[in-house]
């Protein structure tokens, strides 16, 4: 088994730390940053993806992998950053203004990362100005708004229409999620698609960047 | 002592490993997987230590619960609720929280990249603050049943904002009378409570059948638990007469 596999095969069992050397190793002996990513650690947690879709693990499992893949994006993103590699596409996330939960935005972020992307993670309790903000200045694909209480759910549609008013809407996607939300609500407010969890998140991501 | 203070022990609160794994997802099958089963072990050990569950009632007449319930007027236009204060034989407000450290806990662990250990102590300490509004509903119960305000043909159930038609914003209200600001919760304007691992509602004693209501209200289409059936079927089977008696 070679070390991009040996990678991939760690990150699924969860190891932080094997993902972690193996990745240290991988980037001692030259090989391609950008391969180490798609190859290794994007390679993992696609299988994790795909065997928590299948109902083959559950939730635990994906969190202790991503957790693992973090260990060895946390040495690949500065190499990144320095060969100027772009990443698939660029997200800005958050829970909006008047919310504080943030585990179900947290976890989308988490996938997201997973799958490749750029994840700009706002936080919680997140004024409109500042998603269009940052979406603007970071040229940002998509924009995905989390809500937990039908008292927020409003705001996201204040996001959407800054979104019109900035011109960046249809430029820039906008996904929502969140427990009271529904397909037709996101229909309603001009979202581009609701998203129920990470996974499904991650599909509708990766279709409006036109990745497969 | 605050008035209608109720002191919990944590330990009564501490969900058990099956109601945890099964919040992540896992089916029963495989709650006997070592990693995730010792993963949720740890997190009932960081629930013990992180909880410290405290709760308020207070008790309130039909007609106050009347006015208090009418919130902002955004309730449904039929309600549960609507059918049951006036059978009522009691109402207490309650309000209960575990506190912030258990909930900074959670974003601790986020930041650390312990998505797995976050997320179950998240899901842990939801199940926790369920299971304190639970004991505030006994510790009511037992006080109404040993004043002898309700006899053993009546049953005892509670209901919180945002849930059954009883609009969220009715928080505003709730908190006004309560006033659980008292043992540490507050109101955002979003009517959400802080700490975030926190319930508030009403705990009403009436006989069995007021509460058998058919879960086909308009709301109840949007409704992902349909969670009233069990609690009534909770309810009726521990109130069954012969098990009562025992």
């Amino acid at each position: 088994m070679n070390l991009l596999q040996q990678i991939s095969e760690q990150l699924q069992k969860g190891d932080s730390d094997q993902v972690a050397r193996l990745t240290h190793e991988a980037i001692a002996g030259r090989i391609d940053t950008k391969t180490i990513l798609d190859n290794g650690l994007i390679a993992g947690m696609t299988i994790i993806g795909a065997k928590f879709k299948a109902h083959d693990i559950f939730l635990p499992d994906v969190l202790l992998a991503a957790k693992a893949m973090y260990a060895g994006l946390d040495l690949v993103k500065p190499l990144m950053i320095k060969e100027g590699i772009p990443t698939i596409g660029k997200v800005v996330i958050g829970t909006v203004q008047g919310d504080l939960h943030d585990i179900g935005k947290n976890l989308v972020g988490i996938m997201l990362k997973g799958a490749g992307f750029e994840v700009i993670d706002l936080g919680k309790d997140v004024p409109p100005e500042k998603f269009i903000e940052t979406a603007v200045n970071e040229h940002a694909d998509v924009i995905g708004l989390s809500a937990l209480l039908t008292t927020t759910m409003p705001v996201m549609r204040k996001v959407i229409d800054l979104a019109k008013a900035r011109g960046i809407y249809g430029r820039t996607r906008i996904i929502v999620g969140g427990a009271p939300l529904s397909a037709e609500y996101a229909r309603q407010i001009g979202a581009d698609t609701y998203c129920f969890d990470g996974i499904k998140a991650v599909e509708c991501v990766k279709g409006f960047v036109g990745v497969n | 002592m605050i008035p209608g203070m109720v002191e919990i022990e944590t330990v009564r609160t501490k969900p058990d490993l099956p109601s945890i794994l099964r919040s992540q997802g896992v089916p029963e099958a495989r709650m006997n997987d070592l990693r995730t089963r010792t993963l949720a072990e740890q997190v009932q050990v960081a629930y013990l230590r992180l909880s410290s569950p405290i709760g308020m009632t207070i008790e309130v007449k039909r007609e106050e619960f009347r006015s208090l319930y009418t919130g902002e007027g955004s309730n449904a236009a039929s309600t549960p609720l609507d059918e049951i204060i006036p059978e009522a034989c009691a109402l207490a407000l309650f309000a209960v929280t575990l506190g912030e450290r258990v909930c900074d806990e959670i974003s601790r662990l986020f930041g650390q990249n312990d998505f797995a250990g976050g997320a179950m102590l998240d899901a842990a300490a939801s199940l926790g603050a369920d299971l304190a509004a639970g004991e505030i509903e006994r510790h009511c119960e037992n006080q109404w049943r040993s004043s002898h305000s309700i006899d053993d043909a009546m049953v005892v159930m509670r209901f919180s904002p945002g849930y059954c038609g009883w609009h969220v914003s009715g928080q505003r209200k709730l908190f006004a009378h309560l006033q659980p600001e008292r043992i540490g919760i507050r109101l955002n304007d979003s009517y959400l409570m802080q700490p975030l691992k926190s319930v508030s509602g009403v705990i009403v004693a009436a006989s069995r059948r007021v509460f058998d209501i058919d879960d086909t209200y308009l709301f109840c289409a949007d409704c992902t638990t349909h969670s009233c059936r069990d609690r009534f079927n909770a309810i009726s089977e521990k109130h069954q007469p012969d098990n009562y008696r025992k």
